[in-house]
Formats: structure tokens, sequence, C-alpha cells
């Protein structure tokens, strides 16, 4: 055959292969093998969603996994289950053994027995003494209807014994039947409601109240508790009593559907999934694997890594670390090199590595170790590629790690640990340094900006942290660092450098910044709610903007309590530029309530603070130090005062503390440092932005309106004049999931001659969504109008590798060009989505604008928005539709 | 629904393993990849373990595995694959399997590296073979861009982890 490709295929041999002889007779019968089950997993690869919700346990031979992370879930469940038991029935034995009888159990080896199936029969000694044969029985079908039929058999052996000569009393025996009678009223209490609450968990939920070691301390007790409870909390009483003057318990209905969550399963084929993806291309450069260029040096770096078991990646702050240490853990997960990682980092970064991971990374499971201990116990149990946690967290939670490595009898806790600031373990005596040491891995990379080459004693500990046993072969601490670091600075790969790198850093609100910030933006939005048909548009812009101000200073810093995830995450990388020798700008638009906040907490930089309150003399004495001494390492400038044309090319960091509504504010900010003079080969510009507040929502509001920006800037204000030409009433509104009080009065830009829109009928305008997606380079086709199966057009375009994208498009026509479309619209189109795995992308178009939900929900499952604004400016692109 | 736009043609190649579970052979595991035309997953399909028994060994023989590959992994497999990702070919890394050819519509093709580069573009086609004096099967070979023998590689990687990982596979 002539036309292969040689250097693929070398040779293709086809034969036809012997047929089977059939056999004469048979005397036996020989048994077919019953067919197997098959499974299957789908792509395209999207975002898991998994969320284990409480660990409550409902499983039925149908749905139990035996992935062993359920395993040992179900394991601590039975463990807790059976603990109680026993106190429950010994709590009568004053002088019986102590609360850690069943610590027994464990010593046995019985657990790691069950997780692997090598029991099913578990046999252990309870003393009872008196209760009779038939209650017991009734405890042990408890007990097998909530563990696994299929996989433990529960038997109670009884051992009748009374313990130094003391008798069971009569009294105490009523007591502990009448615990059992409120336990059993309880419980069908529970199960009428749909609550199937076995009995040992509703005693450990009554005995909630009590500490621990006092759970058997009898029924009396535990009465006087729920009693103390009402009278407490009245109504609000987790506990009620009923006409009948029996105890119940009352769970409010969210709390009563979280109860009752199944966990949901981790598909399996989930993990596997980034196995059955090509290899990645030696040089990552293959469109196949990457949806962003990485730049020659980080290729480079992600090669390194990949090749060391060891490694210390020492890049200059901004070449992309993160970025090169998430390919190279991709590409060794693709290659089944390893299956689990874990990342340790500064808690203000702990968000933006999620980010980075979903960005380059979409197809493997990440999870963020956070919450209450419950919570992250979960999460450590669940069976995901990549667990990203703080220092901090790191400590109080190693006990769950470890115990996870002894029930999945993994040789190392992780495959991979990557420790991001590794010089936060510089110190070997430090708690934290020790935890880390004591995580194992096959693979130990450590990243850090800040040079280390000349702190030797700091050098010394960190490759100890990454390779234990480097003096074993290596003399010196010269060769032996050398052996594992890598380190870049932005001189050193300049070529491949552009003149700016753009970073946008997304962090989580502090727990006082997110309260205030709540309630805040609760407030405001009823005070808009309040606004109006009369109010004027002066009003209303006056109103909208007050409120996105005060949010956005809360976002910055909150200034009663001093906390701004900002400013931590500042001060980090400030500490490592400038030990580079490097000096930053940090621009806000609140001089007062931000920049004057923040001072103090930056002196070891010897700060300016250059704002509009200064003197001419003062302003150029400023410059003059910034710019020429050595002394002062930052420059902090209000947006107003430091937009003129001054320059500030000692600079070649720039962190921008707010979210600016118009680009060009933000790229003439950053000219302050990128002009001529500027003798760094790339200055580094980072926005520091707030996750799920309203910094998030205008990012989105300005990414959409890109277009109109490229087409019509002219003015660089963010004063609300300047502001108000781009963005409607409705917009700003929609920012806060509301409607303007007067939307038929709004004034949408009209990008041809300012006069109203003529807005097509909803057949016209699906034509006119169909041809412009004709001239961005798609096949479309518009369905018929009664059989469309909420899809108005599919549309279909060839990308640069090969395959096809396929995209499903709905089209919302209103009759007002301010008519907004809800979340209802979104959800529908999701649902035909994910109902149909062929499809790429799902796009809702319309000529009006979305709701707020239905932009975060559109943003949390991929379906691409166009409003009106954005559909005139992409038209406009794309050449005019034929619609005016 | 019927598509009339003009679309170039998507080809899907179908890749078949049936992998031992262990080193003595105790059971085994038939895997289907299915990709697209750039080697991309576009499905995969596995059986669980299939573990015959001593009396089923002795009395199937030297038909055990070739039993097991076609009768219970490689037709059951993909009378499961979705109409969409149906494969225009399969291919198979044991000469045993292509006895599936006629139980199925794609073609089968049998792969193996050449050992000798002074082969390179040889191929064995017995007249027998029919379905490959065709144009049309010839071409889906010439639209398949990437390694063939490539993704046997992720299918023995894979059923090693899912062994690991969950007991129906042991």
């Amino acid at each position: 055959m002539n036309g292969f490709d040689n250097e693929k295929i070398l040779k293709i041999e086809i034969n036809i292969g012997a047929r089977f002889p059939l056999p004469n007779t048979f005397t036996i019968t020989p048994k077919p093998i019953s067919a197997p089950k098959t499974d299957a997993i789908y792509y395209p690869l999207t975002k898991p969603e998994i969320d284990f919700g409480r660990t409550e346990i409902l499983c039925t031979p149908d749905n139990f996994y035996s992935c062993t992370a359920l395993q040992s879930s179900i394991h601590d469940e039975l463990l807790i289950s059976i603990r109680q038991q026993i106190i429950y029935f010994s709590f009568n034995f004053k002088e019986t053994k102590d609360e850690t009888v069943d610590f027994s159990f464990e010593t046995q080896n019985v657990a790691e027995n069950i997780d692997f199936h090598l029991v099913d029969v578990l046999n252990f000694d309870i003393t009872v003494p008196v209760f009779s044969l038939p209650e017991i029985q009734d405890l042990a079908d408890e007990y097998q209807a909530f563990a696994l039929p299929n996989i433990v058999n529960i038997k109670f052996l009884l051992n009748k014994s009374i313990i130094d000569g003391k008798a069971y009393t009569e009294e105490s025996k009523k007591e502990s039947e009448k615990t059992k009678t409120l336990i059993d009223a309880v419980y069908h209490v529970l199960k009428q409601n749909g609550v199937p609450m076995s009995a040992p968990e509703i005693y450990h939920a009554i005995a909630d109240q009590f500490p621990y070691e006092s759970a058997g301390l009898g029924a009396r007790r535990v009465k006087e508790g729920i009693k103390k409870n009402i009278d407490r909390f009245g109504e609000r009483s987790r506990f009620g009593k009923d006409e009948s003057g029996k105890y119940y318990i009352r769970f409010p209905k969210k709390e009563q559907k979280e109860q009752v969550k199944k966990i949901k399963k981790i598909n399996i084929f989930d993990l596997i999934q980034p196995l059955l993806m090509p290899p990645l291309d030696s040089n990552f450069d293959s469109q196949l694997a990457f949806s962003h260029d990485l730049y020659p040096y980080q290729v480079d770096g992600v090669r390194f890594l990949q090749e060391h078991t060891s490694a210390l990646l020492g890049d200059e702050m901004g070449l992309g670390k993160s970025i090169q240490t998430i390919t190279a853990c991709r590409s060794l997960i693709r290659q089944g090199k390893i299956m689990t990682v874990l990342v340790i980092c500064p808690k203000a970064v702990l968000t933006d590595w999620e980010r980075k991971f979903w960005d380059w990374s979409p197809e493997l499971l990440v999870r963020k170790i956070s919450g209450n201990k419950e919570a992250r116990q979960s999460q450590w149990r669940m069976p995901v590629h990549v667990r990203i946690v703080t220092y901090e967290l790191l400590r109080n939670d190693f006990d769950e790690i470890n115990k996870q490595r002894i029930r999945n009898k993994r040789k190392h806790h992780f495959d991979l640990l990557v420790l991001d600031e590794i010089q936060k373990t510089k110190n070997p005596a430090v708690q934290t340094t020790k935890m880390v040491r004591t995580v194992t891995a096959h693979y130990r990379w450590g990243l850090s900006g800040t040079p280390l080459e000349n702190k030797i004693e700091d050098l010394e500990t960190i490759c100890e942290t990454l390779q234990p046993d480097i003096w074993e072969h290596f003399d010196s601490l010269e060769d032996g660092y050398k052996s594992i670091s890598l380190r870049r600075r932005a001189r050193d790969v300049l070529k491949d450098l552009p003149e700016k790198m753009t970073d946008y850093i997304w962090l989580d609100l502090l727990p006082t910044q997110q309260q205030k910030y709540l309630a805040a933006e609760s407030a405001g939005k009823e005070d808009l709610k309040q606004l109006g048909k009369d109010a004027t548009k002066i009003t209303i812009f006056s109103h909208v903007f007050a409120l996105i101000n005060h949010l956005q200073q809360i976002c910055n810093i909150e200034t009663e309590s001093g906390e701004s995830v900002k400013l931590e995450y500042l001060q980090n990388d400030l500490e490592q530029l400038t030990e580079e020798g490097n000096k930053a700008l940090v621009f806000s638009k609140y001089p007062n309530v931000t920049l004057r906040e923040m001072m103090p907490h930056l002196q070891q930089f010897n700060p300016h603070l250059y704002d509009g309150s200064l003197s001419d003399n003062q302003r150029n004495k400023i410059i003059d130090d910034f710019q020429n001494g050595n002394n002062s390492k930052i420059m902090l400038l209000s947006l107003k005062a430091g937009n003129a044309g001054i320059t500030l090319t000692r600079a070649n960091y720039v962190f921008h503390f707010d979210m600016w509504w118009n680009p060009s504010v933000s790229a003439q900010a950053t000219g302050r440092v990128l002009r001529i003079g500027q003798k760094a080969e790339t200055v580094f510009e980072r926005f520091l932005l707030t996750r799920g507040t309203i910094e998030e929502r205008i990012y989105e509001k300005v990414e959409e309106k890109k277009e109109l920006f490229n087409h019509y800037v002219d003015d660089l204000s963010e004063s609300e004049e300047g502001i108000s030409k781009f963005f409607t009433e409705d917009d700003l509104f929609g920012l806060f999931g509301l409607q303007s009080p007067n939307s038929t009065k709004s004034s949408s830009v009209n990008l041809e001659n300012n006069t109203e829109t003529y807005l097509p009928d909803p057949l016209d305008f699906e034509k006119r969504v169909c041809d412009l997606f004709e001239k961005m380079g798609y096949h479309t086709r518009l369905t018929q109008k009664s059989r469309d199966g909420g899809v108005d057009i599919f549309a279909k375009k060839q990308n640069i590798s090969g395959s096809y994208d396929e995209v499903i498009i709905q089209c919302k026509h209103k009759e007002q060009a301010d008519g907004m479309v809800g979340i209802q619209s979104v959800r529908e189109l999701f649902g035909v989505l994910r109902s149909n795995n062929r499809f790429t992308k799902g796009i809702l178009v319309t000529n009006g604008f979305f709701s707020q939900d239905a932009v975060s929900f559109a943003k949390d499952n991929g379906i691409e928005l166009i409003d009106g604004l954005h559909l005139k400016g992409v038209e406009i692109k794309y050449g005019k539709s034929g619609y005016s | 629904m019927n598509d009339t736009t003009s679309e170039s043609i998507h080809r899907k190649a179908g890749f078949f393993m049936l992998n031992p579970i262990d080193t003595l052979e105790s059971g085994f595991i038939g895997a289907l990849l299915i990709t697209d035309q750039h080697g991309l997953p576009l499905e995969f399909k596995c059986t669980e373990s299939i573990k015959p028994t001593r009396t089923q060994r002795a009395l199937y023989g030297a038909l055990l595995k070739p039993y097991i590959s076609i009768k219970l992994s490689i037709i059951p497999l993909l009378q499961r694959v979705s109409n969409e990702n149906r494969p225009d070919i399969l291919f198979v890394r044991d000469d045993t399997h292509l006895e599936v050819r006629s139980e199925i519509t794609q073609p089968v093709l049998f792969l193996k590296p050449a050992a000798n580069a002074q082969e390179l573009g040889n191929a064995y086609i017995p007249q027998s073979a029919k379905q490959f004096s065709e144009d049309s099967n010839t071409n889906i070979l010439l639209e398949l861009k990437f390694d063939l023998l490539e993704p046997f590689e992720r299918i023995k990687t894979v059923t090693e982890i899912l062994g690991k990982q969950d007991e129906r596979f042991r």
C-alpha cells in the first residue's frame, strides 16, 4: 500500500487467522462464562463538580462502590456507631472497662481486613449483662441494615457478666430502657419524615450536647440536657416535645436534605480520564493539549521538573512557576507515572492555584482543602488527582493524611508533593517544616521566587526538605543545590518574554471581609430597590456607583478589622520582588480608605504615598527619591494623581488593587513604568481581584464589552459620566441581579446613529444571529420552529487541530432592547447541552440583557452569553448583518 | 433532523485489547477505545474482569482467549458504543482477534510494529479479505493522523490503573 506516513506505521500485516475447529461431540456442555458488564466514559471533558456533602452512608448493594476512599469512610462510621453502642450498653457498669474499650477492636487489625474484604464475619464482645436476647437481636438487625449486607455480617456474641460482684440494678435497667424508648421514638419520627438515621446515629445526635466521655451517663442526664436545650432556645431548639410528652429531634428542612444527601459517586473513569488522552507533545506546543502557549523557557522548566524527582524551581517572580508546575504535573499524570498530587501553599494563593489548575489542566480533578474539620475529612478521602492545602491546615490534618496512606496501603502519602513558597520551610525547628518533611512523596518539588543562593543556612534546609538523602550523594552544598535547582531571571529569558506580562490573581475574601461585604451588598440592594420610577438618571447612577465603590473598598481592605486578602498577597509578593532588587507601584482609586490604610503594614518597604494632597514640590521629591534612591521600594499611587505624565521607570512591577471599568485606565497606569527609560526587559502587571464579589462581575461585564472599547474608547476617565457611555442603567443594576426602575427609559448605546435600534421579530432575530455566525466561520443550520428541541441554531466549525467544534445556539428575542433573560433560559440550554455529548458549547444570544443569576449559572456551567450590546459589537466586527 | 450542511469526513478508529489482570492470567479485561482521526478519545468501554474457572479453562483450551475476546468482549463492547461514535475501523494487537471480522461490519486490522525498516510500506492482503480491496477502507487509514500503536499503550495503562483502583477490575 502506498501513501502511508512511514514514520508512524511501519508495517501493517493483515492476517485472516485460523478458524475455530468445531468440536464433534461434548459429553459435558461447558458452562459459558457469563457476560460481564461494561462501562463507558464520554468526551468532551467537563469540569467535574464533586460534592460529598456529609458523610452519611446510604448504600445499597446496587450502588455500593468499592473505591477505597468510600470504604474507609464506611469503616469510620461503623466504628463510631459501634463505639457508641458499646458505651450505651456498658454505662450501667461503674467499674466497667472505660470508654476506650472499642480500641481493642482496632488493634486486632480487623479494621483493615474489612477494607479489603478479607473477613465477612465480624465478631466482637460486648458486656451485656441484662438485656434480653430479642433486644440484642434487634440491635444486631439494626447493624445489619446499616452495614453492607453483601460485605460484612455482624454478629454479637453475648457475654453476660457481672463486674466486680456488683449487680445490675433495676433502676439502671429502667433508665436504659427509657433511653432506648426515647431513641425508638425519635427513630420512628425521623423515618416518617424520610430521614433514615439508625439508632446509634440518633443516640449520637442526642448526646451531641454532652462531652463524649459523659455520653454514657444515662438517659436521665440526656433528657435533662434536652429539656435545658428546649428551655434555653425555645423554638430554636433542635429538640421538641409532643403532646404525649415524648421528645423528638427537629431537623430544619435544609439540614434534613443534607442528612439524606447521598454521597455522589466518584466515577472511577473520571480518575483515569487523563490517561485516555493522547500523550502530550514533547514540545508542549500541541493545540490538542493546550489552549494557551508556553514560552520556550517554560517548556524547559516543565521538562526539568518531569525529569527530577527532587526539584527546586526558583524562577523570578512573574515567570510562571505555577503554570510550569501544573503542566509538568499534568504530563506525569497523563503518562500514568503519578496519580495523586498535594500542593501546599500560602493561604493567600489557595484559590489562585485552584483557578490555574482549571485553566491549565481542566481534565484533572482538583480539590481545595478548606472548611471545618468534618468537611476537610471528606475532602481528604475523595479520590481526586490534586489536593491544594495551606501550610497551616496541613499541620491540623496530618493524622487524616496518614490514615489515608495506611488504608490505601500506599508507600508514599502522595505521588507528587509541591511546596509553593518553599522558603517558608527554611527553619528546620519550626513545626511546619517538620510536618512538611514527614509527608512522603515520590516526586518532591519546591517553588520559590526568592533568591536563595545568598542564604546558605536556608538553602541547606530546603535541599534536605526536597531530597532527604541529598548529602549522601553530594559533598558540598553547592553541588547538591545545583543538582536539583533551576532558576531563571527575567533577563535570562528576555528573548522569550513580551514587554509586559499581565496576570489576574483571584483571591477569596477573608472571613470578616466576607461578612461585611455581604451585609453591605444586601443593604445596598435594598436601597436600590427603593428607587422609584421617577428617579432621574443622575440619581440612579449616583446610587449605584456609591454602592459599587463601597463594596470595592471592602474588597480592598475592611477598615474596622484591618482584614485584607489583597494586602496579604501583596506583602508576600513584595518580599520576593524587593529581595531581587525590584521596585513596585500599587494603584488604587481610593487613596484614603485603601492606600492610607495599607501604609502602616508596608513600612518595611519604605513606601511613598502619591496622591492629590501633595504639593508639586512634595511630588517631585517623592518621584526623585523613588527613581534614584535605594531606600523606598514601593510607591502607592491614587489613580488620579498617578495617571498624569509622570515617569516611574525604576519600578518594573505594577499592582492594581481595583477592578477598572475602562481597560485603558490600567494601561495608562502601567504606562508610568512601561516607557523609555525602563531598564527591565519585562514589566509585570498584576490585578488583585476577589472572587464572588462585585469585582468579578465587573470583570465579566468589561470582558463582554471589550469590542466596544476597542472601537469607541475616547474617554479614559473612570468617572460616572464616562462609564455611563458604555454601561446602561440596566447593565449596572444587573450587577446586583436587579432591573433599573427606569428600564423603559434606558438609553442603550447605539453604535451607528444614536437612534433607536429596530428590533426584528423573533424569526428575523434568529436569522440575524445565524448570519452572524456564518460570518464568524461557522456552518450553520436553523432548526424548524416547532421541532427545535430547545435549539434554534446548530453551528459547526473546524478548529486548528482538524476536529470540529459543534455548538448549539438559542436565541432569546426581546421586544425592548433592555428586556431581561433570566436563569431559566440558561438552565434549559444547559439541559440540552448535557443531554448530548456531541456538542462542545452552548451559546445563548439575546438582544436584551441577562440577569445576574443567569450570568452566574452560565459561568458555572460553561454556557456562553451574548447580550444585546455585545451582539452589536460583534456584528460591527464581522460586518453588519443587514438588519438595522 | 436532516443535516444539510456540508461536512468533511470525520473518522473514528477503534482499538481493542484483551489484558490479563495478573501475570498468571487468572482473569482478563477486554477494553475498547474509540478515537477520532487525531487520536482524541471519544469513548472508552471495558469489561469487568472475566475470570474463567479451572474447568472452563480445561474445556475451552486454546479457544478460551479467542472466545473471551470475541464473544464476551469485542462484540458486546461494540454493541454498547453510542451511535455517533461507532468506529469506522477496528485495530487489534492479537491476530486471534481477527476472527471477529465475520461477526462485525467494520474492517479489522491487526497491527504490529515492523522489525525491519526495509519492510516499510509493505503489507499483505490475502485475496479473501475483500473488504480491503475497496478504496474507502484504504482512505480510512490515510485519514488517521497519529501513531496507531500508541492508543494501545493508553489502554494498557488504564486497565492497570483500573485494576488497582476498583475491585471490579481485579
